[in-house]
């Protein structure tokens, strides 16, 4: 339970539905997740399959994507800035968990997606919060993946690994499941509630996520979903698309 | 059943590969061949339980094609603790390891664990394939984890885990349902020569293929199928436009063995 009887906890709860919130400029809304591909491969059409769909997803890319949010967030704030040293060992170890997540990314479309995400949520997060000291997008060579944004973000803002587990795992649902309203015309009450009903996988994902935010980021997860790894690679030479990716 | 086996190779003096070692128990037998060396089961198994262990050098300048006989079953045992196949490769300047098994097979109520980790030093090549069919013919797979680990000089170039299971593989995000998936993994110099633009996908009613570029260089054949035979069919088609990619540079033709062959 949020205890919401401290200030310091609203401000907190605030800051962390506003980076959850659809609305939030980071250009999310460019990106189906690799649910257009299922649905233009046939194999989402319905609730039950969009359901399935997010259960998959949230067992392979959500899972990892949540995990390297948690860690770069822990990474971020358990730094002191004011110690040189410790700045450019945080330097380093962000460096390696964005070469650790770019090796359990094989689809360059993905790539390209998640850092395209991210470079717009920092950039979002700098216009909303322009003295909370939010990192550049180019503190790792290449610029960071979607889910590095999101933890660093969330550390910046004074949130914890979990949290920032949370934003990147209800973003990753979150994400088909509006294109899922887009792309087949579900009913958007309908698809709430899948999106309700997943909150249990979520939160188990979303501890996991915590208890490994300061592990070695070798050992970090790293399950793949061949469809989507594949798909994204269809997708990224059809035309005409809806979304990016 | 505990086994653990070695290959080594060395360079002899005329630059061609001598199989320094040799050396497996029950139920791995590896016996050397014109064709590369070959994985026999000499037992069934695996079994829950029972923990493989296959260390693999390739010394700088060999060559080592490792192959199998026939698609690997891992069976149900007696007992609920998983059987385990872990592999450690190391593959030296110049020197390149082809891993080309047939399938694995999870049946229905084993649980497997394949882990692969090989580390390349610079100049070192791989080619690495992995197939998995998802149970016998009408029945759900046995519980399945194969994870990659592709590493040089200290950097992760590739890591990945593949689950099938009762429920792991039905996802449309996931397989879709599709009864075998696998991939086709190269790490080469001569990958650097391929123009960075080149894109091969397909995609039918009976499987889809993509050959993805790595962020660290290599390239990865990903392939989902309905069946074994599709899905080699799928992975040998990225693996010729790789190979068809490369071929047109005068002067640079790669060797047969220095990129997948089909088999």
């Amino acid at each position: 339970m949020l205890g919401l009887a401290q200030n310091h906890t609203i401000v907190a709860a605030t800051n962390l539905l506003l980076l959850a919130d659809g609305r939030f400029p980071a250009g999310g809304y460019a990106h189906s997740t690799g649910l257009e591909q299922a649905v233009e491969s046939g194999r989402v059409d319905s609730e039950p399959e969009l359901r399935a769909f997010l259960d998959g997803v949230l067992a392979t890319v959500a899972r990892t994507g949540a995990c390297f949010a948690a860690a770069s967030c822990e990474t971020w704030r358990t730094c002191d800035p004011t110690d040189v040293l410790a700045k450019a060992s945080r330097a380093e170890g962000l460096e390696r968990l964005a070469l650790e997540e770019s090796a359990r990314m094989p689809a360059p479309a993905l790539r390209e997606a998640s850092r395209t995400q991210g470079r717009q949520f920092i950039r979002a997060a700098q216009g909303t919060w322009p003295t909370a000291g939010i990192p550049k997008a180019d503190i790792v060579p290449f610029g960071v993946h979607l889910s590095m944004a999101q933890g660093l973000v969330a550390a910046a803002l004074d949130l914890d690994p979990r949290a920032a587990a949370l934003i990147s795992a209800y973003g990753a649902v979150l994400g088909p499941a509006t294109a899922a309203v887009k792309l087949l015309g579900l009913d958007p009450l309908a698809v709430n509630r899948i999106v309700a009903e997943s909150s249990m996988q979520i939160a188990e994902l979303v501890d996991e996520a915590g208890d490994l935010a300061a592990c070695a980021p070798q050992d970090l997860p790293s399950r793949t979903a061949p469809l989507l790894e594949i798909g994204s690679a269809l997708h990224a030479v059809r035309q005409p698309r809806m979304f990016a990716s | 059943m505990i086994c653990e086996a070695v290959v080594k190779t060395s360079l002899r003096a005329d630059g061609t590969t001598s199989l320094d070692q040799l050396g497996s128990t029950p139920p791995l037998r590896l016996m050397p061949t014109p064709d590369g060396v070959f994985i026999v089961g000499a037992a069934a198994g695996p079994l829950n339980g029972d923990r493989i262990a296959l260390e693999i050098d390739v010394a700088p300048g060999t060559e080592l094609t490792i192959r199998s006989a026939a698609a690997s079953m891992a069976w149900p045992g007696t007992t609920p603790v998983a059987s385990q196949f872990s592999i450690r490769a190391r593959v030296g300047a110049g020197a390149r390891l082809h891993w080309l098994p047939e399938p694995i097979v999870p049946i229905a109520g084993s649980l497997h664990r394949v882990t692969a980790a090989i580390e390349l030093a610079t100049g070192g090549g791989v080619a690495w394939r992995e197939e998995i069919m998802l149970g016998r013919h009408g029945e759900a797979p046995g519980e399945l984890s194969s994870r990659l680990e592709i590493t040089s000089a200290g950097r992760p170039l590739l890591r990945q885990e593949v689950v099938v299971g009762a429920t792991a593989h039905t996802s449309p995000a996931v397989l879709a349902g599709h009864h075998a998936t696998g991939s086709l993994t190269v790490f080469a110099p001569e990958l650097a020569q391929l123009d960075p633009g080149l894109k091969t996908q397909s995609a039918d009613s009976d499987g889809e293929m993509a050959v993805l570029e790595l962020e660290s260089g290599g390239r990865q054949i990903v392939a989902s199928a309905a069946g074994a035979t599709h899905l080699r069919k799928l992975i040998n088609d990225g693996a010729d436009s790789l190979l068809a990619a490369l071929a047109p540079q005068p002067g640079q033709m790669p060797r047969s063995a220095d990129v997948p062959v089909k088999s």
